[in-house]
């Protein structure tokens, strides 16, 4: 469903290849790897799961 | 034609109350420039795949890019009396990255406490808009549970509805 606030992110939005890939950003790889230790430790909401098909 | 006026004042405050942000075509990465007393300072969002379990998701990181060193640190304080603008932005960014990618889910957990008590004011500002077109759980005491608005999480998960 489509929302004003939805829209208003598509209209601020735009595409520039002058943006970076941060990915090697060590930063964001660090953070990445603290929230796989957090789930790894605590697992997804099972809800969320089950709307992903994903059985438990 | 009330409607039509409500509806057009309603996307102009919208509008003024976040950031323009530019991404690239992977839509993994985000930049804006927050605009305040302390001049311009640019915002970096990063979309990280990972996997936990065998489920892949994708971590949000938020932080200013330090043009000298083209690093980003999280842990600066920008004080550019902008926060609820730059808060709105970084939603935005989460609308339109799962809009390209709705089958995921995203995780986001500031550096510190303060942080990720940031994004829980964040998510409660702009809920109105948020909950009709995501999921939000937090994690607290131990669990996820649905996002409620006066409950302090140590992290959260989204995914498009």
């Amino acid at each position: 469903m489509a929302t004003t606030f939805d829209k208003t992110a598509k209209d601020k939005s735009q595409i520039n290849n002058s943006v970076k890939d941060y990915g090697n950003q060590p930063y964001f790889i660090n953070k990445a790897n603290q929230s796989k230790a957090f789930l790894d430790k605590h697992g997804f909401p099972k809800e969320l799961l089950k709307k992903k098909g994903i059985g438990i | 034609m009330l409607k039509i006026v409500l509806y057009t004042l309603l996307i102009s405050k919208m509008n003024l109350d976040q950031y323009p942000f530019n991404t690239n075509d992977n839509y993994l990465d985000f930049e804006f420039d927050s605009d305040g007393p302390n001049g311009k300072i640019r915002k970096v969002v990063r979309f990280s795949p990972k996997n936990s379990n065998g489920i892949t998701y994708f971590n949000l990181g938020f932080g200013d890019l330090n043009i000298e060193t083209g690093q980003i640190d999280d842990l600066s304080k920008s004080n550019n009396n902008d926060r609820n603008k730059v808060l709105a932005t970084v939603a935005s960014t989460v609308l339109v990255f799962t809009e390209h990618f709705p089958d995921v889910m995203v995780y986001a957990q500031g550096s510190t406490q303060a942080r990720t008590r940031l994004y829980q004011m964040g998510i409660t500002s702009n809920w109105e808009e948020i909950n009709p077109l995501l999921h939000v759980y937090g994690f607290a005491n131990g669990d996820w549970q649905l996002f409620g608005k006066d409950i302090n999480y140590e992290a959260f998960l989204v995914m498009r509805k």
